[in-house]
């Protein structure tokens, strides 16, 4: 996967056949600090109106990346062009790029309306200009009745919507958001993040996205890139990188995963797992003696009595009711897994005795790390 | 409450009161004794005049005292303050000082006056440096770098880091990012910076006496050597206009704390 990535094309080809631009395109980065390398050879392009998030854990470099993008950082190899101009070595302030961070950056001693007049008072756009510009990205936000009032006047929420606006008004070519949401209770989080997928719509400008949470990454992006250790470690649409996980790191950051070790020698779609079962799972044979099955908790089947797709005994060991579903700790295999069933199906106890399966479609073969 | 924790109670009332007392007596005294109209210092005074004001507003001496005061006061103020500011800029942008760098900085508080100012006469000196008000507003300033080192370091590590990259993506240089958003924030810190260093040189006595111009003495100097020679309620009436000034200055200090805890603080997490 990354391989496609690293060739670096300027003309790709969007799912409805029109022919994009590659809006920001980074080959063969590599930043050290010191001894440590946070970003090793990494190459990554985001197609024009496209929403890319970087996904990884704290460490993973996918800060430095999104630093480097704004010219913060300087890269120790490798180039970074924006619609094919060499910004490698471009000023922050030369580079058009509307960011969002995950601290409150708004200016404390102007009002939210002067804030977000502050890059158009910077390029010295003519003032009835930038009144209408800052209206609209006023209205556009929701903060038009809060326009006057100071950062210590608003709340938490209405500050990001604030950056957001300011981020925007001055029409960047490419915007850049570092964990905008980090600072936000849950529910906020939510409203925020269809806002800011549905003005990067409307705006249809390119955005690199970074966050740690992995929910946020699926319900926003085209596509999401995980970092790992300063390398990409996947890049493809959030459905793809859910269903075929590469290995078993990423199935278990990417949603829960059950993983049973595995030989990989499928025969009559099913491998051996621990204590010598035999186990249904979809495709081929993965040649490696390192394998895993996959088996996401909601194709787990749970039932009391033996069946199809429950033949395997197990024993209840946790329930957790989360309302419209219940997820159900279960020891099988000699191992734990995580069932989620439907919050209305059948109350299982701790202790009690079921059988679990899955149908060989809903399980795959995957490699171990 | 026991009665020891009582008596610990009224023995720290009592302390801070003598305290207070023993502070303010001297200005107690000092600022009816100005409005006397006898010829020596007389407390209290049986008769008011604005006799001593006008004799003082009206003596060249004293005027001139004044303005060379003001003078060096502002050179050393600005020296000050901009120092502070540049050392503010060094901690926000590569962390915290070094722990030696740190010291020096602060050394002026722990030094006495009175060691500078016999160190600085020695080495004055051999240069024919002694007496040169620029000299004198130079080391008023180093004695003034604690406070202001402190009040800018405290102010720009309080600005949030990636403000200026914020800015900077917006399209700010980093002469507009200073002028447009660091300075505004710091500027309560910076006026305090420039009131305190100010009044640190406005009432500096030891290095003036020794190091400080002689023929045209700053105020401070000046009234020492007054004193020395005569007293006569002119002294008083020149205290009370220099004590009106500081009263000015701690207020102006006083108001800017109010507007600070206002204006600076961030978002709320709650929503309305």
């Amino acid at each position: 996967m990354d391989d496609t990535a690293t060739n670096g094309a300027t003309l790709s080809r969007s799912p409805a056949g029109t022919s994009v631009k590659t809006a920001i395109s980074i080959e063969n980065l590599t930043v050290r600090y010191g001894e440590f390398a946070a970003l090793k050879n990494l190459s990554l392009t985001v197609a024009d109106g496209e929403l890319l998030t970087v996904l990884g854990p704290s460490g993973s470099g996918k800060s430095t990346l999104l630093n480097i993008v704004a010219g913060s950082v300087f890269a120790d190899e490798g180039r970074i062009r924006f619609e094919g101009l060499d910004v490698t070595h471009m000023p922050p302030h030369k580079r058009r790029i509307g960011m969002v961070f995950q601290r409150y950056t708004l200016f404390l001693n102007r009002t939210v309306a002067e804030n977000i007049a502050f890059p158009l008072e910077i390029r010295k756009t003519d003032k009835d200009i930038q009144k209408k510009l800052v209206a609209e990205a006023l209205d556009m936000v929701g903060l038009t009745a809060q326009a006057s009032r100071y950062p210590s006047q608003i709340s938490g929420g209405q500050a990001q919507r604030a950056a957001l606006a300011r981020a925007v008004v001055f029409k960047p070519a490419i915007m850049l958001m570092d964990e905008p949401l980090g600072a936000l209770d849950r529910a906020l989080r939510k409203t925020l993040q269809y806002e800011i997928r549905s003005l990067q719509q409307r705006l249809r400008v390119p955005m690199l996205y970074v966050t740690h949470d992995q929910e946020e990454a699926m319900s926003l992006s085209d596509r999401i890139v995980i970092v790992r250790d300063g390398k990409i470690y996947a890049d493809g649409p959030p459905r793809e990188l859910y269903r075929s996980p590469r290995s078993t790191w990423g199935a278990n950051f990417l949603g829960d995963a059950n993983c049973l070790p595995t030989d990989g020698v499928l025969n009559h779609g099913r491998v051996e797992v621990a204590d010598s079962q035999l186990v249904p799972v979809s495709g081929q044979s993965s040649g490696s003696k390192k394998s895993s099955v996959l088996v996401r908790p909601e194709n787990l089947q749970v039932s009391r009595t033996s069946g199809n797709n429950a033949e395997f005994k197990a024993e209840v060991e946790w329930v957790e009711y989360l309302g419209p579903f219940q997820k159900i700790r279960l020891k099988c295999f000699g191992t734990e897994l995580v069932a989620q069933v439907n919050g209305q199906s059948g109350d299982f106890a701790k202790g009690e005795h079921v059988f679990i399966g899955w149908r060989g479609e809903d399980a795959i073969l995957i490699e171990q790390d | 409450m026991s009665r020891s924790h009582i008596l610990v109670r009224i023995a720290a009332v009592a302390f801070v009161c003598a305290y207070f007392v023993f502070l303010l007596a001297p200005i107690v005294v000092m600022v009816p004794a100005s409005f006397t109209a006898h010829d020596i210092l007389s407390f209290p005074p049986d008769q008011l005049s604005m006799r001593w004001y006008s004799e003082v507003l009206n003596s060249r001496e004293w005027l001139d005292s004044a303005a060379m005061s003001l003078e060096i006061a502002i050179v050393s103020m600005v020296i000050a303050t901009v120092t502070g500011v540049l050392v503010g800029f060094v901690v926000y942008h590569y962390g915290p000082l070094g722990s030696g760098l740190r010291l020096l900085l602060l050394s002026p508080m722990l030094v006495p006056h009175i060691v500078v100012a016999t160190g600085l006469f020695q080495v004055l000196v051999p240069m024919r440096l002694l007496g040169d008000p620029w000299v004198l507003a130079i080391a008023q300033a180093a004695m003034a770098l604690p406070v202001t080192v402190i009040l800018s370091i405290a102010a720009f590590d309080a600005i949030e880091r990636s403000l200026w990259t914020a800015a900077s993506t917006l399209g700010a240089r980093w002469h507009q990012i200073t002028i447009k958003v660091m300075l505004p924030i710091a500027a309560t810190s910076i006026v305090a910076s420039l009131i305190l260093s100010f009044e640190n040189s406005w009432h500096e006595v030891t290095l003036a006496v020794f190091v400080g111009p002689a023929v045209q003495a700053t105020l401070p100097s000046k009234m020492f050597s007054f004193l020395l020679q005569e007293s006569t309620p002119a002294l008083a009436a020149v205290s009370t206009l220099l004590l009106v000034i500081t009263l000015v200055c701690a207020a102006i200090l006083g108001l800017l704390s109010i507007r600070r805890r206002r204006n600076e603080a961030q978002p709320t997490s709650e929503e309305p």
